[in-house]
């Protein structure tokens, strides 16, 4: 069903491309919210419905909720961006690099195609077992470094909003 | 008044909350079921506290300022003279009267010499003070009972001098006229009356000084002026 | 086709239930609460005021939409529509009776069976926050935004307790999927208690209901709607068929939530000691539990009711606190002990 594919795939670009020259800074946000749908229709695409879940839960859910929040606290709806900026010579730079690296993901991704090929998936490929079962015999100093990552930022978060007596 | 106790310390049960909250849905039930019985009783009043509005209606009092009415005499004469004291008097400016003499063979329908042409009130306009009613010195328009005056056309809150009439007759007919608000006479009223108009002493002796200042007043301006 | 057709069937009849519940509960609540505070209620619409609801739809319907001036038009009009979508959504995976055999054919009553089960519904729990959020912002009115920055920081903080909860029910029945849950609640544990989920994780119980209450915005988490204090906080600038998707999707919520406590604690469509699959053919026993799961979800329905009527508001800060600083030990607490006992014993 490549229609699936190319159905979402242009919209998460087409999203992406509203979130950045989007004029206000919630209408932007909510591109971002359709970028990471469709990233999650996406994943559902390659069998994978666990990962789309965390997508929606994690991402969707509670990171751009805090933006959102964010972008609630500090402004009106009546508050425009600042104006326009010139700032050409970065822009053009910008432009320049994610063109660069464009390409060399696309190079990348070519290069994992032709190594990996078209191998039929295991059985209980994308089931919460299977991922449990790597999560805690494959890849644990993963997840262990990733939980300290987590709790490095629990605490920082509690020593920078507590009050100074 | 002492300032009341408030409890700061609160036991382990009470800060757990669920057994006051279960308390409290309990007693919440047994109002339920209580009132889920009633719900079934016939009868008006079923639910002890609500009152059922058009088949249960609350007593007015006899001086109820209502909706306004236009005696008639007891001979069946209408008593508006047409002077206009009401519409003078209205705060709200809701009256218009029309005066005009009475014609010729009508002598047995108005009671007074003139009478008012074109008498209306605006009820949107009108705010119930009672104004009218104290003004008009033939104690002609009565503010009635009626309290159910709402209309779907502004034309249909006007009151104009039928609506006016058939309200009296209508409050005739069911005797919820209320006493006329000029004092009765009384026997004995004259004496009375020659003993409160000895002015005392100290009140006619007031007098001058706030003439006094009035003319002190009347001096400066005019000095000023010149 | 034949598949999509029943899975078509599924979704219609799913969707007019949950309709019809949310129709029927905006009656519940308003006779209900009548009758808690010696009132009739509405009694003029039809016998004992059945007709209400109808009468509240065609006055939603037919009332002037107005936007405001200032208010951003587009993000307006999504507000409602975002915050409506994700509560119908989770029945796709809520089993609502055990199956049909059909000449032989299996048919489950459940949209969907994946996998993946309940974290589906935490999901789109997650996205119910956007609807608030653009509702309350796009207003344009001190009160709204006010309102969905409650709304949004109570709800986020009560995913976590509700997470917690579940975490300790996929411990328990080792499993994310609704339906292999519900299933695993047949018979009875300890010889005399059936094997519901109340009995094996009561802390837990307590914990997803406290947090469904939240993440309603129900009494007594009602701050961010508290009529007295902020005028109806996110949703004040909505009227007509607006404010009408904001409160249906209210109800479809509650209806959702209860149908989810239903599920993972009081056994879905299980009567408590009998089987009823014993003595009754399959298109009757396939009634027969959608009817008891009907039931249990209405009781449920009734206890929102009961309480949002019993118990006064919370304090914001107090609702930050119980989420935050009781109920999170409390969750983590209750995932220590039942692992804990899981390892014991089994």
């Amino acid at each position: 069903m490549e229609l699936y594919f190319w159905i979402f795939a242009a919209m998460a670009i087409g999203a992406g491309i509203f979130t950045v020259t989007a004029r206000d800074a919630l209408p932007s946000a909510l591109g971002l919210l359709t970028v990471f749908i469709s990233l999650a229709s996406l994943y559902l695409h390659l069998q994978a419905p666990l990962v789309a879940v965390f997508q929606v839960t994690i991402y969707a859910g509670a990171i751009l909720v805090l933006v959102v929040f964010v972008i609630m606290l500090l402004m009106t709806p009546e508050d425009k961006l600042a104006g326009e900026q010139k700032n050409l010579p970065f822009r053009s730079m910008g432009a320049m690099l994610g063109g660069v690296t464009l390409i060399l993901l696309a190079l990348g991704v070519r290069g994992v195609y032709c190594m990996v090929g078209e191998k039929a998936l295991s059985d209980g490929f994308g089931a919460p077992k299977l991922f449990g079962s790597l999560f805690f015999n494959d890849f644990l100093m993963h997840f262990e470094v990733v939980s300290v990552l987590l709790l490095v930022a629990l605490i920082g978060a509690v020593y920078l909003s507590k009050k100074n007596f | 008044m002492a300032k009341p106790e408030v409890q700061k310390n609160y036991s382990l049960k009470d800060s757990i909350y669920l057994v006051e909250l279960l308390k409290g849905l309990v007693l919440t039930w047994k109002h339920f079921i209580f009132n889920i019985g009633a719900s079934f009783r016939k009868g008006p009043h079923t639910i002890p506290t609500t009152w059922q509005y058009p088949e249960d209606r609350r007593p007015i009092s006899p001086i109820f300022r209502g909706e306004h009415m236009m005696m008639l005499d007891e001979t069946g004469r209408e008593l508006c003279v047409g002077c206009g004291m009401c519409a003078k008097v209205c705060p709200a400016k809701c009256i218009t009267v029309d005066n005009s003499k009475v014609p010729e063979g009508q002598e047995d329908r108005y009671a007074g010499k003139t009478y008012s042409k074109n008498f209306n009130i605006d009820l949107l306009r009108c705010i119930f003070c009672g104004f009218c009613e104290e003004a008009c010195p033939k104690g002609a328009i009565v503010l009635g009972q009626g309290y159910e005056l709402a209309a779907y056309t502004h034309e249909g809150c006007q009151l104009g001098k039928d609506r006016l009439l058939e309200n009296y007759k209508k409050a005739k007919a069911s005797g919820t006229l209320k006493p006329a608000l000029k004092p009765v006479p009384v026997a004995g009223a004259a004496q009375k009356a020659e003993a409160t108009s000895a002015v005392p002493e100290g009140a006619s002796k007031a007098k001058p000084e706030v003439t006094k200042k009035v003319l002190k007043k009347a001096e400066k301006k005019a000095g000023e002026g010149e | 086709m034949g598949e999509i057709l029943i899975a078509l069937i599924k979704v219609v009849f799913i969707w007019v239930w949950v309709l019809l519940c949310a129709v029927v509960m905006t009656w519940v609540e308003r006779r209900g609460a009548a009758m808690i505070q010696d009132r009739p209620g509405p009694n003029r619409a039809g016998p004992f005021g059945l007709l209400q609801p109808l009468a509240d739809g065609i006055k939603l319907f037919t009332k002037e939409d107005i936007v405001p001036a200032k208010a951003k038009k587009i993000l307006f009009m999504l507000g409602p529509l975002l915050f409506s979508f994700p509560a119908f959504s989770t029945f796709a995976v809520v089993p609502f009776g055990d199956k049909f055999v059909i000449d032989g054919k299996e048919i489950l009553l459940q949209v969907s069976n994946v996998n993946i089960g309940f974290l589906y519904i935490v999901a789109l729990g997650s996205m119910a926050v956007y609807g608030i959020i653009l509702g309350g912002w796009a207003s344009n009115n001190k009160y709204s935004i006010l309102g969905g920055l409650r709304s949004t920081a109570q709800l986020v903080s009560y995913e976590v307790p509700w997470g917690l909860a579940l975490l300790a029910i996929a411990l328990v029945y080792g499993t994310f999927s609704l339906r292999d849950i519900a299933l695993a609640q047949s018979g009875t544990f300890l010889g005399v208690l059936p094997n519901w989920g109340v009995f094996k994780q009561p802390l837990g119980f307590i914990l997803f209901m406290v947090a469904a209450y939240a993440e309603a915005n129900r009494v007594p988490f009602d701050l961010p709607e508290a009529e007295s204090e902020i005028v109806s906080g996110y949703h004040t600038e909505y009227g007509s068929m607006r404010l009408g998707l904001y409160l249906f999707g209210e109800y479809v919520n509650i209806v959702t939530l209860s149908s989810l406590i239903t599920t993972f604690y009081f056994g879905a469509w299980h009567l408590p000691y009998i089987d009823m699959s014993a003595f009754l053919g399959p298109i009757s026993y396939g009634i027969a539990s959608f009817i008891v799961f009907f039931l249990k979800v209405a009781f449920f329905l009734w206890l929102f009711v009961w309480v949002r009527w019993t118990v006064p508001r919370f304090r914001y800060d107090q609702v930050m606190t119980l989420g935050w600083r009781e109920l999170i030990p409390l969750g983590l607490f209750n995932i220590f002990v039942t692992a804990l006992v899981i390892q014991l014993t089994a």
